[in-house]
């Protein structure tokens, strides 16, 4: 309380400032207000009052008018602290501690007050130096979150204070910044999201600092640390973070960028903490051993997918990042490629882990077998073809139409891959088992009492215009034809099962293993609804002959059972399941009566109609592993589908109805279906590709070509990458296409211009037909005697030395079985003009192909003349101009007259496809003749790695038996020919004119 | 020629005479049809895949008919003079050696060209005098002609089941012969067949023929050829000799008809599903 004795009056130097500055009634205000204060505070007060005045008298206004408003809100040491901030202030800058003076109160009044002294006395300290920086600060005041204490608040003014030493602008942001950031991380975590900051910090161009990376960093961080859940793993976000940005800003950026969206992607927080883990040993290995840090970027994109795949299994990511650090020592390209998915290392790694047996790997396996035991034609199909309706209803359960096997396409229900492998066999012998047993066709001659009985008793007569055909049909003489579907479905599968064990001792043991297992997830009869009960007893007793059925239907089981054993004997056949269904069925009904609607089950003796799909199984109970209901059978035995089970008969008189007839039971439309999409595909693209304009390189012979639109099939090929020594898997794509006969000028000039030299040509070529007799000399037995060697045997015998007993001619027939296939490399570069022959290298190829057509013609070869270019990996064009199935005749000749020069060359992709359609050819001699005019040439595919794919192509020819010979017309070839070449043999023309008379000779010369 | 010379030829025809009765089950009417091919002197063609008892046939009839047997396996090295005969220099003097052809048109023996198609083109056109009813066997060398006895027979053997358009026998040589075909014997036959080769049990010869039949299905499924009796025929000798049955058909009936690994999986899964 100020004190009423001693009135103060204010010193000289305040009345004089503010007699100018302010009005009467604001310094009346003032006066009292100082005059209020405790001598002590007081006379401090107008001590830096005094000062302040002397130093800065504009700011000082600015501070005085605003003292009053101050001292009443502010406690004491706090307006004192705030004076001596600003008085700080301003003995650096007027107009800082004019800004200061203005805008502080507010903000002031706003902060907590516990905050408000140590906020200004850090402000002090922060003046000295940093007075820029200080309203950042105070700005910051009101905006802490409630929940920071003092020494927090020490800590996080500590931290800027530090960042404030180093970097005005980063203390700054920081001040902007931190407050929000303290509602996501704790202020101990400050530091280090401060030090990510500070790696983000890179010299420009110009060798300033370039703070644009930091400041988006700062901005975003307190929208991307909320997304990052639970609260604990953004620490460990941010320490990867730093770890990446101290390599490189940029890969720092993109982690903060995509980091949290690929974390939000798991499910389970463990899995978070272990993906961020996993990637923090990534990033220090990588660290230490300087490699490529962006690879933790690819770790994120891969490694979230990878995880899916192997169904977030911990100790399977561990490993699966384990192989890869264990590349990254050894060769870091290749650890990158494993990393971003491109490798097929990591494939097969992700494969192994993912664990199971992919159909694919095994379906021919699968076939073979499936024929061998049915004696049928096979074929074996994932569930994913089946058309989708039919997927609805079976699921991923095996199914078969009578000639199709639809199998999942993984299998990997067991940790053993044998024990994945023996379900896929057994389920493949069951589906064979009942085309081997006759499921799909039963005789209805047999069956015709039964379906007049049933028909019969149940009033559901079939129409008389439209007979039965299929079991279907029969099924729909039942009150409930699903639930005669679902008994038959188990009584077949049984007769089935036990034919296969008759017949195949073999697989008892397998089958007996899988259905130990799979009993053990069927559900226990007690408290199943008596049908169902009945159901699972009968579905138990169809494959191990005991089941504990519940006392009260310990009778309707033994019944059933009985009828169900008429069906396990060597005799019983697929009509028999169909006859003993009405068995079952009718004596089932009358068991059920005795259970008028029990333990809520409604419909106990399924007297309503159901929809077909709406299967009895679905009534029983979830099975122990929770939700999904039991299967409804084993997980070998298939779903079966009465529809593809047609009856036959002997009987003429029987009607068949055409139209059913000729629908097959699937269509097999999924696979088709694809192809054509992709065949669109090519098509579109090649249309798009057709427009792209001219892009100058090309003289006036590169018109597009024409190409004939009869679809262009698609192929994948691998791609060798010589630095990480593996392949890229179905890297390149390559497109077919066929060029359309064009009549051109170059075609009639050569052929009338050469005209004795292609007579010329084709003699000589006709000279190595085959039929052509070797007569072998000296040979020790043979069709002749050798005259030569009689005689000098005689001599010698007469000398009286021993003669040698060769003494024969044999005649060798030489068969020639040569086909050869020329490929032409059609890149832009073709178009380059030879001076000398005033044409252009194109011209001169097409040229040297006629006549060595018209050779080939002469000789009886067959072969084909390919051309290639294309526009990066995805586009690759393979050109047939002739085929070995072509014959020679004008239209050729066009194709060749119409070849252009096009884009760029990727030979190793080219050579492959050319490789393996020549690989097709019967013939014993398979010759590929590569005509290229310079280095491999395409988007991603230059130096070193082209060379080398080249060369691996080249190399894999060979391994498959054809004698690959690369002629190349560039006069700057030779140095990175023997390297891309090899050990593949090959020439150099380096005088392109000389092409159309040499070509020829080095064929002749190849095949003699 | 001396009549020593002459003795040392009758010795070697002798060796080719069969004194033991073949074993050979007849399938269908081959042994009829035959019979009257030797009494009418036409030529036979013995058409089936390998290993189904052509051979061991041949045998039993040249045991009936009292007939040396005269076999020449056929390749591409075997010339005319193989077949036919060649000067031999024997001391100081060039001496005429008989081929094998030459000897059983002489001495009426069965001669059977087995798989004929893998003989070369002039090879097989000096048995086409012999096919008609000249019966003549020129032996350019010589300058001679020989007729053949009434008792010689020419017999050969075609697996139409090659897959190679090189290995299809000619019209021009087809044409020539009566032929009989063969398959593999039907279950019951080829049970008893192994049975009796291999002194196997009635249910493990069961098996094998199961096998056997399975295996058959995937001709032209990605087999060239089925599995032949003469294969089973070993996998029971193996097993009759204490060989585990699947390592038995391992050795004799998957190693033999395949290189291609889905395939060697696929029937060994069919072997461990008939042996337990
Ligand atoms: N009808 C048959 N009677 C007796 N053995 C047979 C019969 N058919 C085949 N074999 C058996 O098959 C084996 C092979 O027959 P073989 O005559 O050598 O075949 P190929 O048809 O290749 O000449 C014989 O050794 C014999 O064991
Ligand atoms: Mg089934």
């Amino acid at each position: 309380m100020p004190d009423p004795i001693q009135p103060m009056s204010p010193p000289p130097f305040l009345t004089g400032f503010c007699g100018k500055e302010m009005d009467d009634a604001s310094q009346r205000a003032l006066f009292e207000t100082i005059a209020a204060l405790a001598p002590s505070d007081r006379s401090t007060l107008l001590e830096l009052l005094e000062e302040l005045l002397s130093t800065a008298p504009k700011a000082a206004a600015a501070g005085v008018r605003n003292l009053t408003r101050i001292l009443q809100t502010l406690a004491p040491a706090q307006s004192l602290a705030w004076l001596d901030l600003g008085t700080s202030i301003s003995s650096q800058s007027s107009t800082a501690a004019q800004k200061y003076f203005l805008e502080s109160p507010d903000l002031l009044a706003m902060t907590d007050p516990a905050r408000r002294l140590p906020l200004l006395t850090l402000g002090l300290e922060l003046s000295d130096g940093h007075y820029g920086v200080v309203m950042d600060f105070i700005r910051a005041g009101p905006q802490l979150p409630a929940g920071i204490g003092t020494a927090d608040q020490t800590a996080w003014m500590e931290t800027g204070l530090q960042l404030a030493e180093e970097d005005l602008v980063l203390a700054v942001e920081y001040f902007r910044i931190s407050p929000e950031v303290l509602h996501q991380i704790p202020v101990a975590d400050l530091p280090l999201w401060v030090q990510l900051g500070r790696h983000l910090v890179r010299p420009n161009a110009l060798g300033k600092p370039d703070y644009l990376k930091v400041i988006e960093y700062f901005r975003l961080s307190p929208e991307t640390l909320s997304g990052l859940e639970p609260a604990d793993l953004r620490r460990p976000f941010l320490e990867l973070g730093t770890v990446l940005a101290r390599k490189s800003a940029d890969d720092g950026m993109a982690y903060l960028r995509t980091g949290p969206t690929i974390l939000r992607e798991f499910d389970s927080p463990i899995h978070r903490r272990l993906f961020l883990s996993e990637g923090r040993r990534l990033a220090d290995a990588i660290t230490s051993g300087s490699r490529d840090p962006s690879i933790v970027l690819d770790y994120l994109r891969e490694g979230s997918k990878i995880f899916q795949a192997i169904e977030h299994n911990p100790t399977d990511f561990i490993t699966w990042v384990d192989a890869g650090l264990s590349l990254l020592a050894k060769n870091p390209e290749r650890a990158k490629a494993y990393f971003s998915g491109r490798s097929k290392t990591g494939r097969d790694t992700t494969e192994r882990l993912i664990g199971g047996i992919l159909l694919k790997t095994i379906s021919r396996t699968l076939t073979l077998y499936a024929e061998g035991l049915s004696g049928r034609s096979i074929v074996i199909r994932p569930t994913t073809d089946l058309p989708a309706k039919l997927r609805e209803t079976i699921g991923d359960s095996p199914a078969t139409d009578g000639r199709t096997i639809y199998l999942p396409d993984r299998i990997r229900l067991f940790p053993n891959d044998d024990d994945n492998f023996r379900l896929y066999k057994m389920t493949t012998l069951h589906e064979a088992g009942h085309l081997e047993f006759g499921t799909y066709e039963p005789d209805l001659d047999k069956m015709k009492d039964v379906i007049e009985t049933v028909a019969a008793e149940y009033g559901r007569s079939p129409s008389s215009d439209r007979p039965l055909q299929t079991a279907a049909d029969y099924f729909g003489l039942f009150p409930n034809p699903s639930w005669a579907r679902s008994l038959w479905t188990l009584l077949e599968d049984a007769r089935v099962d036990f034919h296969l064990r008759a017949e195949y001792p073999g697989v008892r043991r397998d089958m007996d293993q899988i259905v130990a297992l799979d009993l053990q997830s069927r559900p226990p009869l007690e408290g199943l609804p008596p049908r169902a009960a009945v159901h699972e007893a009968l579905l138990q007793l169809s494959i191990t002959d005991t089941t504990e059925a519940p006392l009260e239907l310990a009778e309707t089981v033994s019944g059933a059972y009985d009828l169900l054993l008429e069906l396990k004997k060597p005799s019983a056949t697929a009509t028999d399941s169909l006859r003993v269904l009405a068995r079952l069925y009718r004596f089932l009904e009358e068991q059920f009566r005795r259970f008028p609607n029990v333990r809520g089950e409604t419909d106990p003796l399924g007297m309503q109609e159901k929809s077909p799909d709406d299967s009895t199984e679905q009534a029983s109970s979830p099975d122990q592993r929770g939700t999904a209901p039991s299967p409804s059978t084993l997980s070998y035995r298939g779903v079966m589908h009465p529809d593809w089970v047609r009856f036959h008969s002997d009987d003429a008189t029987v009607p068949v109805d055409p139209a059913r007839l000729g629908s097959g039971p699937l269509p097999s439309a999924p696979r088709s279906e694809s192809r054509d999409q992709i065949l669109q595909d090519g098509r579109t693209e090649a249309a798009a590709k057709e427009n792209i304009p001219d892009s100058g390189t090309k003289t006036g012979s590169t018109r597009p070509m024409d190409l004939e639109a009869s679809g262009n099939p698609v192929f994948f090929y691998d791609e060798w990458d010589e630095r990480a020594q593996e392949y890229r898997p179905k890297w390149c794509r390559l497109y077919e296409h066929r060029i359309r006969p064009e009549s051109s000028l170059i075609v009639q000039q050569t052929l009338s211009s050469h005209g004795p030299v292609l007579r010329l040509l084709r003699r000589r070529f006709q000279s190595l037909r085959p039929e052509a007799f070797r007569k072998m000399k000296r040979q020790s037995h043979g069709d002749d005697l050798d005259l030569d060697a009689v005689i000098e045997a005689r001599t010698e015998l007469r000398n009286g030395r021993t003669p040698q007993d060769t003494l024969y001619i044999r005649n060798e027939k030489r068969l020639r079985d040569v086909a050869v296939a020329f490929l032409i490399d059609m890149s832009g570069s073709t178009s380059r003009q030879i001076a000398s022959a005033r044409k252009c290298v194109i011209e001169v190829e097409q040229e040297a192909l006629i006549l060595m057509a018209e050779a080939l013609h002469a000789v009886g070869d067959p072969f084909a003349i390919y051309g290639f270019s294309g526009d990066s990996k995805d586009r690759v064009d393979f050109y047939i101009i002739k085929d070995f199935s072509d014959a020679l005749n004008a239209a050729i000749h066009e194709r060749i007259g119409a070849m252009r020069s096009l884009n760029q060359n990727r030979d190793g992709t080219a050579i492959r496809h050319a490789a393996a359609k020549l690989e097709r050819q019967p013939a014993k001699t398979r010759l590929l003749i590569l005509l290229s005019d310079g280095k491999p040439l395409d988007t991603g595919y230059a130096g070193d790695h082209s060379l080398q794919d080249t060369k691996r192509a080249l190399k894999e020819a060979r391994r498959r038996g054809i004698h690959p010979y690369c002629i190349t017309i560039d006069q700057e070839a030779s140095r990175y020919v023997t390297e891309m070449y090899g050990e593949v043999s090959h020439t150099i023309i380096d005088q392109v004119a000389t092409l159309p008379d040499k070509l020829p000779r080095i064929y002749r010369r190849l095949t003699t | 020629m001396t009549t020593e010379r002459l003795k040392g030829l009758e010795l070697e025809i002798d060796q080719y005479r069969i004194t033991q009765e073949p074993f050979y089950l007849p399938v269908r009417n081959e042994v009829e049809l035959f019979r009257t091919a030797y009494s009418n002197r036409i030529p036979v063609m013995l058409k089936g895949p390998t290993g189904c008892g052509k051979t061991r046939f041949v045998q039993q009839m040249a045991y009936q008919l009292k007939r040396p047997l005269i076999t020449i396996a056929c390749h591409e090295d075997l010339t005319a003079s193989d077949v036919v005969g060649r000067y031999l220099l024997r001391g100081d003097e060039t001496v005429w050696a008989d081929g094998p052809l030459t000897l059983a048109v002489k001495h009426g023996a069965i001669c059977y060209l087995d798989e004929v198609v893998e003989a070369r083109k002039d090879t097989t056109v000096v048995i086409h005098p012999l096919t008609d009813d000249r019966r003549i066997l020129p032996i350019e060398k010589k300058g001679q002609v020989i007729e053949a006895v009434d008792e010689f027979m020419l017999v050969i053997s075609y697996n139409p089941g090659y897959q190679s358009i090189l290995k299809e026998l000619k019209q021009s040589t087809k044409q020539r012969f009566m032929a009989i075909e063969f398959d593999y014997p039907p279950r019951e036959m080829e049970i008893r067949i192994l049975q009796h080769e291999t002194g196997l049990g009635e249910a493990a010869a069961q098996s094998l023929v199961k096998l056997g039949e399975k295996v058959r299905n995937l001709k032209n499924h990605g087999l060239e050829e089925g599995v032949s009796t003469r294969l089973l025929a070993y996998a029971g000798a193996l097993i009759q000799k204490g060989i585990d049955p699947r390592s038995a058909c391992e050795a004799a009936v998957i190693q033999p008809i395949t290189d291609d690994p889905d395939m060697h999986r696929s029937i060994s899964e069919i072997v461990n599903s008939i042996f337990p």
